[in-house]
């Protein structure tokens, strides 16, 4: 396949940008054409289910801007004269440089100016993050890396120690997964339950000094492909272990689960936690309960065909299958795996579902996940935004669960956990009345 | 100027001497414009800005029966979805990666159109160059030469960079330019008189009231690129005359028709408020020998419009605007219209297209303070921080900042304008921002991201005259 319709995982710098927005005090400096930071804001402003990042809209976002002049003689001079000048206007505690295709192609010298603002005394990162180097997904775990290998000194210096017990989760990429902020927040709630304390990274209550605590963590957990191999790099480079999980935990089961997991690694005192999860699987079990009327009046035991990242479609997979009774046809994942990752990702599924295997497909092309959709004739589709035409077409109820989501505003919910759990049986529940 | 054999549009700085950095006064502005010394300059800080690209993706998106292609890595379409999900567009994206840049990515292309073409049979496909390809000098055009004949439609490259000009709206011209050139061609006989209204990405409820207006003086129309199909380009050089709503983004395609095409271009007021709706109706009403109709419609319509100009809810009110110079510009009429007046204006970009406008504003206040270049959020609030207005109008990402210094505002991303019910909307909505502050209270005080040793300094800091 050479190409795609309606794309779906933009590009390396993008999610740099996303990346870099979710961090109090860090502030990007993008060095590329103007309109590749335009294109940013316009789609995750508008498709993240308006779940911005402070950086979309309320933070001005420092670019070069390059011109035909800096094509043919080059921009390493406008990037440092922005630099400067960034640092000037806007307040932060660590500038992160970030490159487009075009300054990458004409081979601007990165390096050099980010260790000029270093000499100055600037806490200045840079990471190489053009477009044709990767998707929304590579630019988070690159920017992850950098903070992680060149957090400035003086910024580990300042850090508080680290906690007891600290968990860093990896995986939940700020706005490609639009449900980002409630998801991290709930795992970052598992983990507490279990007396340990969640590393976030990200939006409430972090800050620059989460990235100089990652490496006196107990634990890394990574709720999807995507922290792999962050989680691989960490067990690496500081002997931690990791967690490697492929999906979101969602619903008690999918819980528990998680905690054993966790519980296999660490030697933490977990009575507390199971005496409350006895409550939560108990209340759970009281909101099936009451649900039954729905249920059976909206004949919620239909077909189902799943368009959604990885991490997403595997976790609501496994819950509507566990707990509803919903079949499903297919599942098809959106985000670009690699091959290792897609052969893990399928056996999963192969040993999940061993009595009735749902077809598995691996594409962001929408005109193939249609075809996938008329054929399968789903009672019930999970998918983005870009799924309602085809889903009025077959007239088959859709709930919004991945990127992109523009006609859905999120605030603060997701379908990690429990309580994501009983989110998630509302939107089904909702989308099949209307 | 019949620009049909050149590649793509000139762009905007050497057609019109258009600027993107600029902070003085209203006055100071038009003296450079009229002793012709009109001062490129450039930003040594900048916030990201649209380039030609975006603003070609804007011009293609509502474009029906067709398929579009952006050449390019995926980056370069985010955002596409979501501007094309009311039209259903068929699209794609070529995904070129690094190997494609080292090898070139003809081959994917060529492979892009031919099972585009096949998957939904398209009446034309249209190629959006980005960075990369014109980095790397990507030979489009052989592609097209090949597949037009193999296909039988036509396919329209869209020359666009990403750096071929200061100002995006640079690609606004190319992208037509594109689709006037690849579209001529042999046409059936049109039957009758009619008009082409150029509209380019305007909201439905706009285009709605200017259709309601036209049907009322019985002059048929076809709109273009917004809704239109490559037929509807291919019949333009039919039509009686060619008006556009905003001439910033028609005035390329309407000088391009009268000259390819003897087809007049009418010039006209951009549509909003009263004076301008009346100017729009009666040029237009002149050529099609309804001028009397125009007036008779005008004159009706102005006194149920009435109660709106004998209480402006403006009264007494400072408002700063900012946007495109079109709309603002059209957005100050509304103003006055209403009873304010002017604090402060920030315009994407300004050329000599707004000459007529800015003398007008000198005329009346030569000292209004003129902010120019598109989404330069730092700047725009130092500007508004120094002379608090009672109203800000402007973009949703200027609105969010105004917000936090307590200034009631209004985002003009969705809002309708344009003719008798815009006003009345306008009116409306107006009334409601300034009387019901619950939010705006609310918010207010928001920690600004930018440093306050910036915010005292003067707004005109980073803007610098250009070194060739």
């Amino acid at each position: 396949m050479h190409f795609s319709e309606n794309t779906r995982n933009s590009c390396a710098l993008h999610g740099a940008l996303g990346t870099l927005n979710a961090i109090k005090g860090a502030v990007p400096v993008v060095h590329a054409t103007g309109g590749c930071g335009v294109h940013y804001s316009d789609s995750y402003s508008k498709e993240a289910g308006l779940s911005s990042t402070d950086g979309v809209y309320g933070r001005p976002l420092s670019s070069t801007n390059i011109g035909e002049k800096h094509v043919v003689f080059g921009g390493g001079s406008r990037l440092r004269e922005q630099l400067k000048n960034t640092v000037k206007i806007l307040d932060a505690e660590i500038y992160a440089i970030v490159t487009g295709c075009a300054t990458e192609l004409v081979g601007d010298d990165i390096a050099a100016m980010a260790k000029e603002g270093i000499d100055q005394g600037f806490p200045v990162i840079f990471t190489n993050t053009p477009g044709f180097r990767g998707t929304f997904h590579n630019g988070y775990e690159k920017v992850i890396k950098t903070l992680i290998a060149d957090l400035p000194e003086a910024i580990r210096k300042a850090s508080p120690p680290a906690p007891h017990n600290l968990v860093n989760v990896w995986g939940i990429i700020p706005q490609q997964d639009p449900f980002w902020r409630a998801h991290l927040q709930e795992i970052g709630n598992i983990i507490e339950s279990l007396g340990a304390v969640p590393n976030l990274f990200f939006d409430f209550n972090q800050s620059i000094h989460s990235w100089a605590q990652v490496g006196n963590a107990v634990l890394n957990i990574a709720v999807s492909p995507w922290g792999h191999k962050i989680t691989a790099f960490l067990e690496q480079t500081f002997g931690t272990p990791g967690v490697f999980l492929d999906h979101l935990p969602v619903g008690p089961l999918a819980v528990r689960n998680l905690v054993e997991h966790i519980e296999k690694k660490l030697n933490l005192q977990t009575e507390g936690f199971y005496s409350d999860f006895q409550k939560s699987d108990l209340y759970f079990k009281t909101i099936l309960e009451n649900l039954r009327p729905v249920y059976f009046a909206d004949h919620w035991q239909r077909t189902a065909v799943i368009v959604a990242e990885s991490s997403t479609a595997l976790g609501i997979a496994d819950f509507i299958d566990s707990y509803l009774g919903i079949e499903i046809a297919a599942i098809i994942l959106t985000d670009p795996l690699d091959e290792p990752a897609r052969n893990v990702t399928s056996a999963w599924i192969n040993s999940r579902f061993s009595e009735q295997i749902p077809e598995t497909v691996f594409t962001e092309d929408r005109d193939r996940i249609e075809k996938v959709l008329v054929e399968k004739k789903p009672g019930i589709i999970f998918g983005s935004s870009i799924e309602s035409a085809i889903s009025r077409k077959l007239n088959a109820p859709l709930v919004r669960v991945s990127f992109p989501i523009f006609d859905t505003v999120i605030i603060n919910r997701g379908f990690a956990g429990i309580s994501g759990a009983v989110t998630l049986l509302e939107e089904i529940g909702t989308a099949l009345r209307r | 100027m019949n620009n049909a054999r050149l590649k793509t549009a000139p762009n905007r700085e050497k057609r019109h001497a258009t600027i993107t950095a600029f902070i003085g006064d209203s006055g100071t502005l038009l003296e450079e414009y009229q002793r012709d010394e009109v001062q490129q300059r450039i930003r040594t800080f900048s916030q990201s800005t649209s380039d030609d690209l975006v603003a070609a993706l804007r011009v293609v998106s509502r474009i029906r029966n067709v398929a579009v292609i952006i050449h390019g890595p995926e980056g370069c379409s985010a955002g596409f979805s979501y501007l094309t999900n009311k039209t259903d567009l068929k699209w794609a994206s070529t995904q070129l990666d690094e190997r494609d840049t080292i090898m070139g990515a003809d081959e994917k292309l060529r492979s892009a159109v031919a099972t585009l073409y096949n998957r939904h049979k398209p009446q034309a496909i249209i190629i959006v160059a980005t960075p990369s390809v014109a980095i790397n000098n990507d030979d489009i055009q052989s592609v097209v030469d090949e597949l037009t004949g193999e296909l039988g439609v036509p396919i329209i490259p869209v020359f666009v960079s990403g750096f071929s000009s200061k100002a995006g709206i640079s690609g606004n011209d190319m992208a037509l330019h594109a689709l006037l050139k690849f579209t001529q061609g042999e046409t059936d006989e049109a039957d009758g008189e009619f008009l082409n209204l150029i509209s380019v990405n305007e909201l439905p409820e706009d285009i709605k009231e200017l259709q309601c207006l036209l049907d009322v003086l019985k002059i048929p129309r076809q709109i273009l690129p917004d809704t239109a199909e490559p037929r509807t380009f291919e019949k333009a050089s039919q039509a009686s005359a060619t008006v556009g709503i905003d001439i910033d983004t028609a005035e390329y395609a309407g000088l391009w028709l009268e000259k390819a095409s003897s087809v007049p271009w009418i010039q006209t007021s951009y549509p909003a408020g009263l004076v301008a709706t009346k100017d729009w109706l009666t040029k237009i009403g002149e050529h099609f020998g309804k001028a009397h109709a125009a007036r008779d419609l005008h004159a009706a319509e102005s006194v149920k419009c009435a109660p709106l100009l004998s209480e402006p809810v403006l009264s007494g009110k400072r408002v700063f605007l900012e946007g495109s110079p079109s709309k603002v510009f059209g957005l100050h009429a509304l103003v006055h219209e209403l009873g304010g007046s002017i604090s402060g204006l920030s315009l994407t970009h300004f050329d000599k297209l707004h000459l007529p406008s800015l003398k007008k504003l000198v005329d009346e206040f030569p000292q209004t303070p003129i902010h120019i270049g598109e989404n330069q959020a730092f700047e725009t609030i130092n500007l508004i921080k120094r002379d608090i207005p009672d109203l800000f109008i402007g973009t949703t990402s200027t609105a969010v900042h105004a917000s936090a210094e307590g200034v009631p505002s209004i985002s003009i991303d969705q809002l309708a304008i344009l003719g008798y019910s815009g006003l009345s909307n306008f009116a409306d909505v107006v009334r409601k921002t300034l009387r019901l502050k619950g939010f705006i209270n609310a918010v207010s005080g928001t920690v600004s991201p930018l440093k306050t040793s910036w915010l005292q300094r003067s707004p005109n800091w980073h803007i610098k005259q250009e070194v060739k």
